[in-house]
């Protein structure tokens, strides 16, 4: 089944590329969100078995791989009906744009599973072609430049990780499963360990989309069709987290683990920074979404710097982030199309025009600001307190600071658009809205907060099955 | 041999920091092809042979003649003959490029446990990462971006030839795949940026700020 799902998502991407009906596109969609589910049940069933010495089913795995598949039959709806909005210029464009979105959803599978870290990198490069193509979709001038930034941008940060990867082969005779290093790496030299991770770092924020590789992700996902806005911000920020936290499982065993620590908590903290100081002048829609998940990638990162007890911190304020950010980007595409722009000062009083997606959009809010209900109110918490509790104080006080002036912002520019007027000429001609197209952001909203709430036990064992450390 | 191979691959990126002309930034490639050809050639001994034939078809094929072609094909096409947008003058990037090399010679020697690595080769692909990158600093065109970046993807490779650790024939296939997607896409971009903007200047893509 596992090579199998590989090999039929690509056949199935390949007929899509080459489909030139609509019915038979919707058909190959279709088999492909039942691929994602008979894979989801493949690897709940199969946890902690290799395959082909590249491939490792652990937790995480699972834990991101379900996410996926959850995310995915939402985001093809919602591209569906951006499809329906914005029309591709023929039917070879649609079908090229349908294949790109499968081969990437796949792609971001391999990384997940991946245990050998050359096989995690050529999946991630893989994920920066497709995506390339899916943000060139309106094929404007902004889009072909956002996509040829991403593009290039994330080739050069993809090459510096892969130097990191070979330093990492040539210290472990040419071992790169991390499954295996892990347990030996305290033998490693913690000098050319400390270039590793450094480099392996640097390189894959461009796909964690934190600092410092972080503006072309901005640029990316202020442009790209929401839908793949949303699978960029979440699933593929959580594939370049994966790479980073399965490098430092192997770090945190030698001694530099407290330089690695320190790297990665100098990284979180600017990449708050940055995110609270752009979100004050932000102008669209989409570009404050993009730095709140800068934000929410440097809070991720300050708590793996914390180790083994930031870790289940991290974890579930990953998946609680992915299922609230997907759900903001869906709303965001029906809200462009209501008021026909995204600059945040022509957009207003949406409260008036369309109840319950301001209520759903609301909801997103308080999940982003981390304000109870929000399940990210209690992984901030628990964060912050760690810090004091280990006496770094400076660090604590710090990251609330930061973290009010973002809500502060992110407040700020969202009560705007719920409650008031429009700031400058508005569009005189509305779109109607469609509830049916803020039901699924709202279902992403519930899952959150029964995660959040009811916290299911096997969640939670997931978890703690995924933190390697001994 | 060997010093002869290092000493040809920093002429190269000596080379790259003072030419205007396009072709020759493309020559310069394809010569940094034939050098890793031959370290691949010379230096890789006791390596399976199937692993052989195919990084020397890596780099004889693919970096030598492959790349270089469709590079050229690309310069055809946009019309792109002789660039002088670089933001710093020659001969200044000339002393940076100097010290760019000497300093990876000297970091080098300072790192420890060198055992698993072979010492000259990796100076080599640190400097020719760190000239790609400031290659691409220097230029305001995407085609030379374009060069950059394959300046550091020789730097890159020469690194893995330094390390000199065999990765499964899959693995480095899967590796050479995307590097060549990677540039084929890239040069689509350039090609689209080409029919958009009747330029291939990166000046027009700008457009994306706050």
């Amino acid at each position: 089944m596992f090579l199998n799902y590989f090999a039929l998502s690509v056949v199935l991407g390949l007929i899509t590329f080459l489909s030139r009906s609509r019915k038979l596109n919707y058909f190959l969609l279709f088999m492909f969100l039942v691929l994602q589910a008979l894979m989801v049940s493949f690897v709940y069933q199969n946890i902690g078995v290799h395959y082909y010495d590249y491939f490792y089913i652990d937790s995480i795995g699972v834990i991101f791989f379900s996410l996926l598949a959850l995310i995915v039959t939402f985001d093809f709806y919602h591209s569906y009906k951006h499809l329906q909005k914005n029309p591709a210029a023929d039917m070879r464009h649609e079908s090229r744009f349908w294949a790109a979105l499968i081969m990437f959803i796949t792609s971001i599978a391999g990384v997940y599973f991946s245990d050998n870290l050359a096989v995690l990198w050529v999946f991630l490069e893989a994920t920066t072609l497709f995506v390339a193509i899916l943000i060139l979709y309106e094929r404007n001038t902004f889009s072909l430049e956002a996509a040829w930034k991403y593009l290039f941008i994330s080739s050069v940060g993809l090459a510096i990780a892969f130097m990191g990867i070979l330093i990492l082969s040539g210290l472990t005779d040419g071992n790169l499963n991390v499954s295996e290093i892990w347990k030996n790496a305290s033998t490693l030299n913690p000098a050319w360990i400390k270039i590793v991770f450094f480099l392996i770092v640097t390189g894959l924020s461009v796909k964690m989309e934190s600092f410092p590789l972080y503006p072309v992700c901005v640029d990316a996902l202020g442009i790209a069709p929401p839908p793949v806005s949303a699978l960029m911000t979440t699933t593929l920020m959580n594939a370049g987290l994966i790479g980073v936290l399965r490098t430092f499982t192997v770090v945190l065993q030698t001694d530099s683990a407290e330089w690695a620590k320190s790297v990665l908590l100098i990284m979180g903290i600017l990449s708050v920074l940055i995110a609270a100081y752009k979100m004050s002048h932000v102008r669209f829609l989409e570009r404050l979404l993009a730095f709140s998940s800068l934000e929410h990638v440097g809070v991720i990162l300050i708590a793996f710097s914390l180790g083994e007890a930031g870790l289940t911190i991290a974890i579930m304020y990953m998946i609680l982030h992915s299922l609230i950010k997907a759900s903001l980007f869906f709303q965001t595409d029906k809200i462009s199309y209501i008021y026909h722009t995204h600059k945040l000062r022509k957009i207003g009083h949406y409260f008036g025009y369309d109840q319950f997606g301001a209520i759903v959009f609301m909801i997103g809010f308080l999940g982003i600001a981390a304000i109870p209900p929000s399940g990210l109110f209690v992984s901030e918490y628990l964060l912050i307190k760690a810090f004091i509790a280990q006496g770094s104080y400076f660090v604590g006080i710090e990251l609330f600071i930061l973290l009010t002036i973002v809500v502060y912002f992110l407040g700020h520019n969202i009560m705007h658009l719920l409650f008031t007027e429009e700031r400058e000429c508005p569009v005189k001609v509305l779109t109607k809205p469609s509830v049916m197209e803020s039901v699924m952001p709202f279902v992403l909203l519930l899952i959150m907060m029964y995660l959040a709430f009811l916290q299911p036990e096997f969640i939670y064992d997931l978890i703690r099955m995924a933190i390697p450390i001994s | 041999m060997e010093y002869l191979f290092i000493i040809g691959y920093a002429a190269t990126l000596f080379y790259f920091t003072v030419t205007d002309r396009v072709k020759k930034y493309i020559m310069l490639l394809f010569f940094q092809g034939v050098i890793l050809s031959g370290i691949t050639f010379f230096h890789l001994t006791g390596m399976e042979t199937i692993n052989m034939i195919f990084i020397i078809f890596e780099t004889v094929a693919v970096k030598a003649f492959i790349i270089p072609l469709f590079l050229m094909k690309i310069r055809k096409r946009n019309n792109i003959v002789r660039l002088s947008e670089k933001t710093i003058p020659a001969h200044y990037s000339l002393v940076i490029v100097f010290i760019v090399i000497i300093s990876s010679f000297l970091l080098s020697n300072t790192l420890q446990d060198l055992a698993f690595i072979h010492t000259k080769y990796f100076s080599i692909a640190i400097a020719a990462f760190f000239a790609g990158l400031y290659f691409i600093i220097i230029h305001k065109n995407v085609f030379m971006n374009l060069i950059g970046y394959m300046i550091i993807e020789n730097g890159v490779f020469l690194l893995s030839l330094a390390v000199s650790q065999e990765k499964p024939i899959l693995i480095d296939m899967a590796i050479l795949m995307d590097l060549l997607a990677g540039v084929m896409i890239l040069g689509m971009f350039i090609n689209h940026i080409g029919n958009t903007f009747k330029s291939a200047s990166s000046e027009y893509l700008t457009q994306l700020k706050e």
